[in-house]
């Protein structure tokens, strides 16, 4: 099998598969010598490194939507909840 | 402790957080402030209850929208999840962090309720939809095709440096890019991006959820990024 072309070094990665590779690679589901493949890559190939850069700025980006802030309306409805289980627990003990 | 109580076990993976570190991703468990906490909602205070509200709620509603068909639908689930949470609060063992458990409930609670209602695409219909083919991952049409004798599988286009524009890319238009684009993903890998790079949830609990191997985990998620780079990519471009 060598349709990439690479006869000698079956374990690198072209950039196309280095890019299928990352959430793998920092999910730690390589192995020590695919990693270390991955990374040779890396420090060898600028767009691949930014790529790689710009996949985890998407990834923090997506990190960054779990702000919330809870509505007065939603967090009087809650309470009242809470209040009528507590009371219910008073009664039932 | 028992083996089985809280439903899941969860073993944290050891791959590397790529978001530790860098100021995002999940809030600091700390175990003792937790079994705090739940002493003080058993016994009735209310200051303990608006901690875990402010806490959850919001991310209970993202996860009940996964498998509801409308927001409002998804606040009603996450109401309901709340009173199941006080009902079961005194069984909850601690096995799991109290944030799995939660979120177990209203995942659940949405489910039934998605498929009582009919509005969402039964899960079993979904098999498959967005695993097959590896390829997708690839941004595609940037790559010299596997059978160019020299340059197969390099970039053809390179991808432009985002540079000093990281700052630009956590704004909040970057913030409503992002959002609009996992809207629009497939329902699996929707539920995986969601779960883990939102919600900051483990590759174990995804697995759980979806009911998939690990190597599908990893592939779902990682579409979902690349569908996600791709979209800001585009955005941040056409802005010029």
């Amino acid at each position: 099998m060598d349709k990439h072309g690479q006869d000698e070094q079956s374990i690198s990665f072209t950039c196309r598969e280095l890019t299928q590779l990352i959430t793998d690679y920092w999910e730690g589901a390589l192995s020590p010598a695919d990693a270390a493949s991955f990374e040779h890559h890396m420090s060898q190939c600028g767009p691949c490194e930014d790529y790689v850069e710009q996949v985890r700025i998407a990834t923090l980006t997506v990190g960054s939507l779990r702000d919330y802030d809870v509505p007065e309306s939603t967090r009087t409805a809650l309470f009242e909840m809470f209040r009528a289980w507590k009371s219910g627990r008073n009664q039932a003990v | 402790m028992d083996e089985n109580s809280d439903d899941i076990p969860i073993e944290p993976e050891g791959g590397e957080d790529i978001r530790s570190g860098v100021g995002v991703g999940e809030p600091a468990t700390d175990i003792g402030s937790e079994e705090t906490l739940l002493e003080a909602l058993r016994s009735g205070d209310e200051d303990a209850f608006a901690a875990i509200v402010d806490s959850h709620h919001g991310s209970m509603i993202r996860i009940a929208r996964l498998y509801v068909a409308d927001d409002a639908t998804a606040e009603e689930v996450a109401q309901e999840a709340w009173l199941a949470v006080l009902k079961g609060i005194d069984r909850f063992e601690g096995r799991s962090a109290l944030r799995t458990w939660i979120f177990r409930i209203v995942s659940n609670l949405a489910k039934t309720r998605g498929v009582r209602e009919r509005r969402s695409v039964p899960f079993s219909v979904l098999i498959g939809d967005d695993i097959d083919g590896v390829d997708g991952m690839a941004p595609e049409d940037r790559f010299f095709p596997p059978d160019d004798p020299d340059r197969a599988g390099r970039w053809i286009t390179y991808p432009e440096g985002w540079g000093d524009q990281e700052e630009r890319m956590l704004s909040a238009e970057a913030r409503e890019v992002a959002e609009a684009a996992i809207q629009a993903l497939p329902p699996r890998q929707r539920i995986a991006i969601t779960l883990r790079d939102v919600e900051g949830m483990d590759s174990d609990y995804v697995r759980n959820e979806l009911d998939i191997s690990a190597t599908n985990q990893r592939v779902l998620l990682h579409r979902a990024r690349t569908t996600v780079r791709a979209e800001l990519e585009r955005y941040f471009a056409g802005e010029g």
